[in-house]
């Protein structure tokens, strides 16, 4: 087993709230983390931790190369790691094209998938990109959805292959061999003390209720958005208002057409089913 | 046989290497750069990444279907190309790491940066890739001044202790997008692997090829807000600043280098500046950018 334990999502499902969760109880300081450096980073996908580790450049490799390269990586990352690590990631869990897991399983300790309702998801990818709902509707139901695909410029990232929403879900939790533990954003925002301590326990940390407690309370989401307001936050996108918008379930009913609810329902169904998005008489949940 | 002066050294090479400057220079050669048969894996490896080794005088590329390298006590790069490789691909890395590593075996500072000639000095643009420094570079050549090498940028110290930046060789690399930012034509222009969207562009005729004084560092940096401006950095984070823009400095520890870099980083540091120039993601603001610069320059 490995030292890496991934906190893998697809965008906007409550990563970044997982990282200062964690942060805040990691550190157990008296006053809230500095959200411009939180642990959980680098994102499996930068480009800089990369070129440290190889030894050479990924600018200077194709798209392909890149990723045959790319499990290595987390196994030197792990082999090196004198403690647990964790790291955030938005690829979903695919193979190289030689064959071996982009995320090597020998790396791998465990793996907290946080997963959040797909039309929230929609909402807030719009925002973060800066882009229509339309859009975001539309390249969730694409399987060959990736960020960082143009090869024509320098990015501070390597591709992520996304896939579909629900392609992304069950890419994750239904891999053999990976030790799973998923968590809903939904969970988290109605108890987070008890979903917090759900992840504390499998990553068998010291389930300290005093300190999971004082986690929560300096992760509360009015804590991100006044630093953000103050600081700024530097994952926010150039296009973007801000990060940390609204942090809410069932900000879809607002702003989602009945046309593209339908149209997420007619991509995601089986999964969103499965997560308990959709009861058995087909209707909405959050 | 091909004989070139690149980074000072007269370099002796078996095949063809494009980039450098050819010379007609007698007399032995501080470098040989050969193609012959290179291990998979050396013995004893003090320092190991994904596809390198390292031993106190001998750094080895295993870059797979593509090439082996070996290069060794400074003075020597065997290359052993896969069968079909393109010989531009296998320059790639060798220009890259293998080049690196041979100016760490020599003591020399190496920086991941690119550099410029003025009157006052040699000014130098570093920063993590993928941040601009070529482009910034390739705009600033576009208004006429000239280059020192871009990329992998050697400083050493001359016989009074000042920090110089050594002339590497007058080639730039430009993404397309960057090509286009620059209304560089890049129907004319060679891929620098044939898979990608990366061209080469040799300026020999805007390459200062002596060696000139180090006078100041820009770090480059960018923002998710719109701004556009320069700061000084303050005297104490020199040193940090140029150790965390050495290039390749994790094949240090297995080159057993750490302490003599830290020494060569230590004096560098204590002559130059550092100014952060500090540029919106999105958009780059190129023009406004390179004039900033340019009217730095003219203030010292």
């Amino acid at each position: 087993m490995g030292n890496i334990y991934w906190l893998a999502s697809y965008p906007k499902s409550g990563n970044t709230w997982m990282r200062i969760l964690l942060t805040n109880y990691l550190r157990n300081a008296d006053q809230p983390a500095d959200i411009n450096s939180l642990d959980g980073g680098p994102i499996a996908s930068a480009r800089q931790a990369f070129d440290d580790h190889v030894g050479i450049e990924a600018s200077d490799l194709t798209q392909d190369e890149i990723e045959r390269y790319r499990p290595f990586v987390y196994e030197q990352m792990s082999a090196q790691a004198k403690e647990a690590l964790y790291l955030k990631v938005h690829d979903a869990f695919t193979y190289t094209p030689y064959g071996y897991p982009l995320i090597s399983k020998a790396a791998t300790a465990g793996v907290i998938y946080i997963l959040r309702n797909p039309l929230d998801v929609a909402v807030s990818f719009a925002h973060h990109s800066a882009s229509s709902v339309e859009r975001m509707v539309r390249k969730m139901g694409e399987a060959d959805f990736a960020f960082v695909d143009k090869p024509q410029r320098l990015h501070n990232q390597l591709r992520q292959k996304l896939l579909t929403w629900g392609g992304h879900v069950t890419s994750w939790v239904d891999e053999p061999g990976l030790r799973v533990r998923v968590i809903r954003y939904e969970e988290l925002h109605a108890d987070t003390v008890a979903a917090f301590s759900r992840v504390i326990h499998f990553c068998g940390l010291d389930d300290d209720p005093a300190r999971i407690a004082k986690a929560v309370q300096f992760s509360r989401f009015e804590q991100a958005q006044k630093q953000e307001a103050e600081h700024g936050f530097g994952e926010k996108m150039p296009g973007a208002e801000s990060f940390f918008r609204k942090g809410q379930v069932g900000s879809w009913r607002a702003e989602l057409t009945p046309e593209l609810v339908e149209k997420l329902i007619a991509d995601h169904a089986p999964v969103m089913r499965r997560f308990g998005y959709l009861n058995e008489s087909a209707e909405l949940r959050y | 046989m091909y004989i070139y002066r690149a980074y000072q050294f007269l370099i002796h090479a078996d095949f063809p290497i494009p980039e450098f400057p050819q010379v007609n220079e007698t007399g032995d050669p501080d470098v040989v750069i050969r193609r012959g048969a290179v291990p998979t894996a050396l013995e004893n490896a003090a320092g190991k990444g994904v596809l390198y080794q390292t031993t106190a005088n001998q750094f080895l590329l295993n870059m797979n279907d593509l090439a082996r390298y070996l290069v060794q006590n400074g003075a020597e790069i065997v290359v052993e190309p896969a069968p079909n490789s393109p010989a531009s691909d296998v320059r790639v890395f060798l220009l890259g790491s293998c080049l690196g590593a041979l100016l760490h075996q020599r003591g020399i500072l190496v920086l991941h940066a690119g550099a410029l000639y003025t009157e006052r000095g040699a000014v130098l643009f570093t920063g993590p890739s993928g941040i601009g420094k070529s482009t910034l570079l390739g705009e600033l050549l576009r208004r006429g001044y000239k280059m020192m090498v871009d990329d992998v940028c050697g400083v050493m110290l001359d016989a009074s202790g000042r920090p110089t930046v050594l002339p590497g060789y007058p080639r730039t690399r430009l993404w397309s997008d960057a090509a286009q930012k620059l209304e560089q034509d890049i129907t004319t222009l060679e891929r620098t692997r044939p898979a990608m969207e990366k061209y080469e562009r040799q300026l020999p005729e805007q390459y200062w090829d002596q060696p000139a004084p180090l006078r100041r560092i820009y770090l480059l940096n960018t923002s998710n807000k719109d701004e556009l401006f320069l700061t000084a950095e303050p005297r104490m984070d020199t040193f940090s600043i140029v150790l965390r823009n050495t290039y390749r400095q994790q094949f240090l520890d297995g080159l057993e280098m750490r302490a003599p870099h830290f020494s060569l980083v230590s004096a560098v540091a204590k002559q130059t500046t550092v100014t952060r120039v500090t540029r919106p993601s999105h958009p780059f603001r190129l023009t406004e950018l390179a004039d900033l610069i340019e009217q730095d320059l003219g203030q010292g």
